[in-house]
Parts: C-alpha cells; structure tokens; sequence
C-alpha cells in the first residue's frame, strides 16, 4: 500500500483501462491538451495520443450523446462532465438515451459507458455550479451510480464502472480531489464492485449512513462523538447509490438500531428519503429511534460563504442529529 | 427505415402490435424499431436526441478504421434542435463518414417550415457546419438513389460528413388523431399527383423495362405481404410479464 491522492487513484484506474482494453476511450471538455480542468486526466493526451484522449467543444449534449453512439457499436466511452452541474445540458442523453436504449431494442443494444466527474457542490461556486445530482440519476431505471470518498474506492470503481456494461455515473467530489489515503500498489488489479457498501469505522450506539463527500464530515463528527459524547457511532459508506447495499444497511442497523443519514443532496426526494423507507419498511421493530436525515437545505445554492455553509450539512448538524436519535 | 434495412415486415407490424414476435421485442414500440443484425440502430422518438448518435456511431467507424457510413435520417423538425446543431459541429470537425439525411416534408407536425425555421433553404444549415449540402426531390426515386450514391462515393473516397435535404410530403395527419386541418385540400392533391412509386411506374413501363403487370403484381404482393403481417402480429404472443426486469441492466461486465 501507499499513499496518493484521490486525483492520482482515478488518474490511475483511467490510464490501466485505457491500456488494457483499446475500446476505451475519453472524451470531454479540456481533457486532452489542458490536462483536465481538474487534472485528473494529467499525462493521458501524452501516453494515449489524440484518437483515445478527445478534446470536445462546449457541446455536452453533443458529445454525451456521441459517446452513446460509439457505446451502441462495442466501443466503451468514458465521457468527462467538467462538473455534473453541466449534465443537465446533457440531461436527454443521460436519462434518455443511454439507460432506455437495452430496453427500447428489447435487449439488442446494452451501453457500456461510463460518466464521470465531480459532483456536489464545492466552495462558493453559486447555484448553478453547485448542483448534487445523484438523487436525479437515482430515480431513472437503467443508470448505476458510484460515489467514492477515498483514493482507494476511487480508483477501485472507475474500473469497475468501465469494465461494466450498462451505464455507469461515476459522481467524483471536486472537494476530495486533493485528499489522500492508501491504495494498493500501481500494478495491483484494484476492483471494487458496485453495490457494495464498506463499514468506514465500527461502532455500536448509532449507524451513520453516508457517501461521497459527507464521509470524511461522518467520520470527523464520530470522533467528536466517542471523545465528547460517549457516543460510538458507525459510519457506514454507500460508495453505491445504485444498486443499493441495503444488506450492508440492514446489518448495521439490526446492531446500532439508530440511524442518521447524512447527504450531500436536497432533502426532498433526496438519496437519503429512498434509504429511510428501506429500512422503516425491512426492519421496523430494530429501530430505537425515528430515522433522522441531514440534508441541503432547501434553496438553490448561495454564494456568500456564510449563508453557503448554511446550506450545507456539517458535522455540527451531524452532531446534533446523532444526539436527537440517541436521546442524549 | 427499417423495411428498408430488410427487417421483415412480420416484426415490423408484431412490434407496432407491442408483442413479442417484434423487431423490438414488443418493447418499444412504433417509435422504436431496432434491428441489430440489419444495422438498424433506431427508431428514436426525442426529435433530434439521435443525431448525436448518430455521430458517435460515425466516430466508432474511424476509430476502428472501418470502411462503414452511417446515414441519419430526421425531418424538417429536428432542424432546429440543438442536438442537431452540435452533432453536425462535432461531425464537421471530426470529419466524421456521416450522411446528415432531412427528410424535409414541409411539417413538423402541425407547424409548417416557414413558421418554424429562419432559413429560405434547409439545406443551408449545413453551410455553417462546413459540411457539403445536396437538395434531392424526394418524389423521384432515381434523383433520392443517384445523388445519394454520389455523396456515398465521395464519402468513401475521402471520408466526411455530408448533409442532404430530401423534399417529400407527408400524405396523412402526422398521427392517428391529426385531421391535418393545417394544409389545403390542393397542396396534398398536388403532391399526390406526384407520388414516387406513381411516377416510376410510368418512368419504368415507358422505358419498358417494366410491364404493367408486372407491376401490378408487385403491388398485389405488397398488399398480401401487409395483410399477413397483421394476421401474424395479431397471433403472436405478448411479452412475457415474469421478462419486466430483465432488460433494464445487462448481467455482467467485461472482463
């Protein structure tokens, strides 16, 4: 194991796909010559050349559905959103064309590609640039969706999302890109499956269910907890919005019986709305306590920072929530 | 499109039925026809959502060095969607093997093309794509095959898109409710007047290459043909309801 950055693990996982299969290819806005806006496709245009790593214009619905053309005849597209604030230009696309097309041709056409990029909102960048999308992808059958919080599950998925054959979102977080955690070494085969869930930290009084950037505030607000509090908290970590652990949320909730479920999307039909109906529905009778969610607020994105912060969950709202359903 | 691809007319008419024995499986329906073996890529129902499609398929072609054109075909309708606009961008830079193919029939629907479109000529859109414009008389079939082939010639000599308007007429109401109160008796008598198949019978019985029989026959086949479609698609069995899962994900990945 060592340590890199979550920007270097999906560095990683694009250039072993790209090597191993020549199907694979990349396609968005800055991706070749620029580096990426984000720099995650950093040295790729050098290794890969222009035909495999594929600068487009400011098209997206353009070059989204481009990738679904190429996908419809055997290549495997990996089309970059600068942010997935931008998919909505692409939305007809996403929800449209890529997830209906296997059911449309009564199962003569599957759509192996992947969309990535970073999702949720950052710092001060208002309201349009600020949008949390997985609850959207979430409701449309014929998508999967992946939200990885470390390095490691982030290197581990993009593979799997590329290797897989229907369409896969893989919603990066703009705020992780720079964080760092251990990953197997560059030439281990790093896959991790969709659907998964990962215990992040064990704990025994409450479960914390959570994915993507609400994973390092989950586990920052358990450790405020077990020190301040005396409160051991478990932190479970979606890493798939869709398909659903819900083993993974059952087994957890069956031992903690309280659950609080922190979101980086909008309360209402948010990602954390579905996971509380689940598991009210499964196993009514383990829960000690009413299932708290912490959410956005309900407005459209804010720039000033204050009113920003306001907005957004934070392990005080987390601290507080976990208090309510452990009655403390 | 898709008869012409050479699905039959069997799965054709069983799928605007919805049953199993459709090109689609049943499942998608009049909008959606798909026939993989024939290169049938769709049947897309979102005006304009396809050509980009379109375009990636175009793209596959080059990346894998192989000799194939894709033809796109949409209407008069889709000329202003934006996703037209920026799959025939994408094409032109790309220099993608594309036929842009606009089956101009003078409505989208209920709105005509001077209540709808800027442009005198849709073939001018192309102009602004740096992609080369062919207009065609979509109501002789020797003018649709000639100057297509040209463009196909030229496409496989040195591969690039290219745009083509094809002037037609729809002869009906654009769906089953449409009265198609929005057009006068003697625009749809003048164009009926100059009906493709019409006019190359007699262009085929004067040049005497076929006879009226002949074609008479022709037509009585094409009749039978469409009659025993209907009887096969009213026999066929709906899809099996236990089968609504199965094909919103495809099992497994590559490995």
């Amino acid at each position: 194991m060592r340590e890199i950055t979550y920007r270097q693990a999906l560095n990683e996982a694009l250039a072993e796909e790209l090597a191993r299969d020549s199907n694979v290819f990349l396609m968005g806005e800055e991706v070749a010559e620029y580096n990426g806006a984000y720099k995650v496709s950093q040295g790729l245009l050098e290794r890969f050349g222009p035909k495999r790593i594929i600068d487009t214009p400011i098209s997206e619905n353009g070059f989204a559905g481009m990738g679904v053309g190429a996908a419809m005849v055997g290549l495997r597209p990996i089309i970059e959103f600068m942010t997935f604030s931008f998919s909505f230009v692409a939305f007809d696309q996403v929800v449209n064309n890529a997830p209906n097309m296997l059911t449309m041709s009564g199962g003569q056409f599957n759509i192996p590609i992947t969309f990535r990029g970073p999702n949720g909102p950052a710092h001060q960048l208002g309201a349009t640039h600020s949008h949390a999308t997985e609850c959207l992808y979430a409701n449309i059958p014929g998508l999967k969706i992946c939200t990885p919080a470390t390095p490691r599950d982030a290197k581990g998925l993009l593979k799997t999302a590329i290797r897989d054959n229907n369409p896969v979102l893989v919603l990066e977080s703009e705020l992780l890109y720079s964080s760092k955690g251990m990953v197997e070494p560059a030439d281990f085969e790093l896959l991790i499956p969709l659907g998964q869930a990962e215990l992040k930290r064990e704990g025994s009084d409450v479960t914390i269910i959570c994915y993507a950037q609400t994973v390092p505030l989950a586990l920052a607000a358990a450790e405020t907890l077990e020190n301040d509090e005396e409160i051991s908290a478990e932190v479970l970590d979606l890493r798939s919005i869709k398909p659903l652990d819900l083993e993974a949320i059952l087994k957890s909730v069956s031992k903690t019986h309280r659950v609080v479920i922190v979101e980086q999307d909008r309360p209402f039909c948010g990602v954390g709305a579905e996971v509380c109906y689940r598991i009210q529905k499964e196993i009514f009778d383990a829960l000690d306590a009413p299932i708290m969610r912490v959410a956005q607020e309900d407005v459209p994105m804010p720039y000033n920072e204050r009113l920003e912060k306001a907005v957004l969950p934070s392990a005080e709202k987390l601290i507080a929530a976990v208090k309510k359903v452990c009655y403390a | 499109h898709a008869l012409a691809r050479g699905t039959s007319a069997n799965a054709c008419m069983a799928e605007l039925f919805g049953k199993a024995t459709g090109c689609s499986r049943g499942l998608g329906g009049s909008m959606h026809f798909f026939d993989k073996e024939r290169h049938m890529y769709g049947g897309h129902a979102i005006v304009g959502a396809h050509v980009p499609l379109a375009a990636g398929m175009a793209f596959a072609s080059k990346y894998r060095d192989e000799d194939r054109i894709t033809l796109c075909f949409f209407g008069d309708g889709a000329i202003n969607q934006g996703a037209v606009h920026e799959a025939m961008n994408l094409a032109g830079l790309h220099k993608l093997p594309l036929i842009f193919i606009c089956e101009n029939n003078l409505f989208a629907m209920g709105t005509s093309v001077e209540r709808s479109t800027s442009l005198k000529e849709l073939v001018e859109r192309a102009e602004g794509y740096n992609i080369p414009g062919t207009v065609i008389d979509g109501m002789n079939f020797r003018d649709v095959r000639d100057k297509l082939a040209e463009i196909i010639d030229s496409i496989r000599q040195d591969p690039h898109p290219a745009f083509a308007e094809i002037r037609t007429y729809r002869y009906r109401g654009h769906s089953m409710s449409d009265p198609a109160s929005y057009r006068t008796k003697e625009q749809l008598e003048k164009f009926r007047g100059d009906d493709p198949i019409t006019r190359l019978r007699a262009q085929l019985t004067r040049e005497e290459k076929l006879t009226n029989e002949q074609f008479d026959k022709i037509d009585k086949e094409a009749k039978e043909t469409a009659l025993a479609s209907v009887k096969f698609a009213e026999e066929s069995p709906e899809p099996p309801l236990e089968k609504l899962y199965d094909y919103t994900y495809v099992n497994g990945s590559e490995s």
